[in-house]
């Protein structure tokens, strides 16, 4: 598991123009724009907003220059990193709900991550191999050292993953 | 069972990898199992960055304004000096108009419809109260003023309704972009940009090349010049290299980059008056224009 490229920009190249960006996002495909959002809901969990809050905050520091568009880099990917790292942003500072109590809601905060792991994770007790799979992405293990935890063929493996993560969706979309 | 305090930012990392591994058609089937349309999520996403773009148009006509008591009105092209009041009263009603628009764009997809059509209601009744209050206000026209703006005198509302005006030398080179709505303007009677153009502060010229790349975020190419060239007129480098760019068919947004279909419309281009605004800017100490005129070299006109 690797992680996403921030939008610093990395080369002498210059970033995407503001025009580019809005050109690009214009013609961002179906299934593209399936996943930044599907992406989107994914690291909102971690904070009080929506998903949508999320890209859209992602659209407005790319076109306003808040994050350079490095030239090279895939529409999804950059999409990818920026919602990361804002989420991871808006999760440490201090947010609206905990701003009346400062530290305490931050702690708070970090309980209500934790609990929500752990919910993610007790929904697949009837599958111990996804299960053990996410305790250890959880931990943060990656890439190869988790197939050879859950001890299954690569293309098992796979599969396994795809239906880890329907399952992780469909919990999310019952919780709204 | 208890996870580390990252554990939901490792799973997140790793849903997002996966996410993005998925073949395509494989994400949009999953899309139509849980919302039955395969575009459901494409749709919000759009729906979500239109209404984002507006507010940040929205924003960035009136941050172009803030310097000074004029409205720049795109809807009339005609900026107006109106006193502070006026300005808070049509701010107001543009603000009336956003929450209205947002709260249509909230409703199901059967009336979306009707939506767009609010929307440009709630564009041009403001339009119609700035006219109608600036009439008010300063009272229309007098004949002796059309006189004067005709013999390209200085009176201050139309001197820069002039500025705004296509010139002629411009709407003749990129008659190609107004063809669709009626043929190039020829024969509009506008003062020669010389005579029109005014001193303008740093402070508004700052201002109007902030505006003009605003306008081209939110796509609208033709304001977006209007803008730019006033800036450009005013003796702004930056506004004279940003105009040629919306007219240079090699200029960055115009070529194919980041694996992202890009398809110009190449209506917008001429290489003309891509050499006619990077000559200018050059001229005003642009280096970045010396580069992009020599690369359009190899462009026939």
């Amino acid at each position: 598991m690797s992680e996403p490229p921030t939008g610093v920009e990395v080369d002498n190249a210059p970033p995407l123009s503001r025009a580019e960006i809005n050109n690009a996002i214009k013609f961002l495909t179906a299934a593209e724009k399936t996943k930044i959002v599907k992406i989107a809901a994914q690291y909102a969990k971690m904070t009080p907003y929506e998903a949508e809050d999320l890209y859209q905050e992602a659209w407005l520091r790319a076109v306003d220059g808040r994050r350079k568009w490095p030239r090279d880099l895939p529409i999804t990917t950059f999409f990818w990193g920026v919602m990361r790292s804002i989420a991871w942003e808006w999760k440490r500072k201090d947010d609206p709900l905990d701003k009346d109590i400062g530290d305490k809601g931050a702690e708070e905060r970090t309980l209500l991550d934790r609990d929500h792991a752990t919910k993610i994770i007790k929904a697949h007790d009837d599958d111990p191999i996804a299960q053990e799979i996410l305790v250890a992405i959880a931990d943060g293990a990656r890439g190869e050292e988790l197939l050879k935890l859950s001890g299954l063929s690569p293309t098992d493996y796979e599969s396994k993953r795809k239906k880890i993560r329907r399952r992780i969706e469909k919990l999310e979309a019952e919780k709204k | 069972m208890s996870t580390k305090p990252d554990a939901l930012l490792n799973l997140a990392d790793a849903m997002a990898e996966d996410i993005l591994n998925t073949p395509d058609d494989e994400v949009l089937r999953e899309v139509e199992e849980d919302f039955g349309d395969r575009r459901a999520l494409a749709n919000k996403f759009d729906q979500i960055l239109e209404r984002a773009e507006k507010q940040v148009f929205e924003s960035a006509r009136f941050a172009a304004l803030a310097p000074s008591p004029q409205v720049r009105s795109s809807v009339l092209d005609l900026p107006i000096s109106l006193r502070d009041e006026t300005i808070r009263r049509v701010k107001g009603i543009l603000n009336l108009a956003s929450r209205l628009s947002e709260f249509l764009s909230s409703l199901t997809p059967r009336t979306l419809a009707w939506s767009a059509t609010a929307a440009a209601v709630a564009t041009l009744v403001p339009a119609a109260v700035i006219t109608a209050v600036v009439v008010k206000e300063q009272g229309p026209p007098s004949g002796q003023q059309m006189a004067e703006v005709r013999k390209g005198e200085k009176g201050d509302r139309f001197q820069m309704e002039a500025v705004f005006a296509p010139q002629p030398a411009e709407v003749t080179s990129a008659g190609a972009f107004d063809e669709g709505i009626g043929g190039p303007r020829t024969q509009m009677p506008v003062a020669a940009p010389q005579e029109a153009t005014r001193k303008l502060s740093d402070e508004e010229i700052a201002a109007l090349v902030a505006g003009g790349r605003q306008l081209m975020i939110a796509d609208d190419i033709h304001n977006a010049r209007l803008v730019l060239q006033q800036a450009a007129d005013a003796g702004n480098a930056t506004a004279a290299l940003e105009l040629g760019q919306t007219y240079d068919p090699l200029a960055p947004s115009a070529t194919v980059r980041w694996g992202v279909q890009h398809i110009p419309d190449r209506r917008t281009f001429d290489v003309v008056m891509a050499r006619k605004w990077y000559e200018k800017a050059r001229d005003l100490g642009s280096a970045e224009a010396a580069v992009r005129l020599e690369k359009l070299k190899s462009v026939p006109d």
